[in-house]
């Protein structure tokens, strides 16, 4: 098929951050924050200011 | 166990069926040509975190330290987009192609979708088309 329903899985332990010293959260295109379609991970990470935004981890 | 208390283990294969289950009620329903995107999360009591994802909807797992203010962000899924390297390489393999960030014959911007069951019929060969009133009407399509 040219057009897939196959999805991608990940995991994430995110166990580590899961404590005093840091204030989680998981965000999605539903939650509204950016437009679907300007929601890029690049974008995001401008607005949070995250000096690191995970590339490297996107998937093996 | 309730029904949303997935073990992590389990929750990739379980998400999976979520997906597929979409999929199947989609095709039931006969939603013609519409399609959707869809990304699942799942967060275990342990601090796991399970995302599968078809289409452009992302998800983000976000930590910022209290005392520095950094904060790291950790993609959780990434875009189903024409022009990626792995996903133009599945097209082509399905004898469909890519032009101007889109696939063709479809002109979808995403190479992945819950519905869209038009698109992911088998590309017809010209060649095997067999109705005379289009041979009249346009040059033979090799």
């Amino acid at each position: 098929m040219v057009i897939s329903n196959e999805p991608d899985v990940v995991q994430f332990d995110a166990s580590l951050y899961l404590n005093d010293e840091y204030d989680v959260c998981e965000l999605t295109a539903f939650d509204g924050i950016l437009d679907h379609g300007v929601a890029t991970r690049q974008n995001y990470a401008t607005l949070f200011g995250s000096k690191k935004d995970g590339e490297a981890r996107n998937f093996a | 166990m309730g029904p949303l208390d997935i073990d992590p283990k389990a929750a990739p294969s379980e998400l999976k069926a979520i997906l597929a289950a979409c999929e199947a009620k989609a095709s039931e329903q006969n939603v013609g040509i519409s399609g959707s995107t869809a990304t699942l999360t799942h967060i275990s009591t342990t601090g796991m975190i399970t995302a599968a994802s078809v289409g452009d909807a992302p998800a983000l797992f976000l930590a910022k330290d209290k005392i520095t203010a950094d904060v790291t962000m950790v993609p959780l899924t990434r875009d189903h987009e024409p022009n990626h390297f792995f996903e133009q390489s599945r097209i082509y393999n399905n004898k469909g192609e890519v032009s101007s960030g889109r696939v063709y014959p479809s002109k979808l911007n995403l190479t992945r979708a819950i519905g869209d069951f038009w698109l992911k019929q088998p590309p017809v060969k010209w060649s095997s088309v067999m109705n005379p009133m289009w041979f009249s009407l346009m040059p033979v399509c090799i």
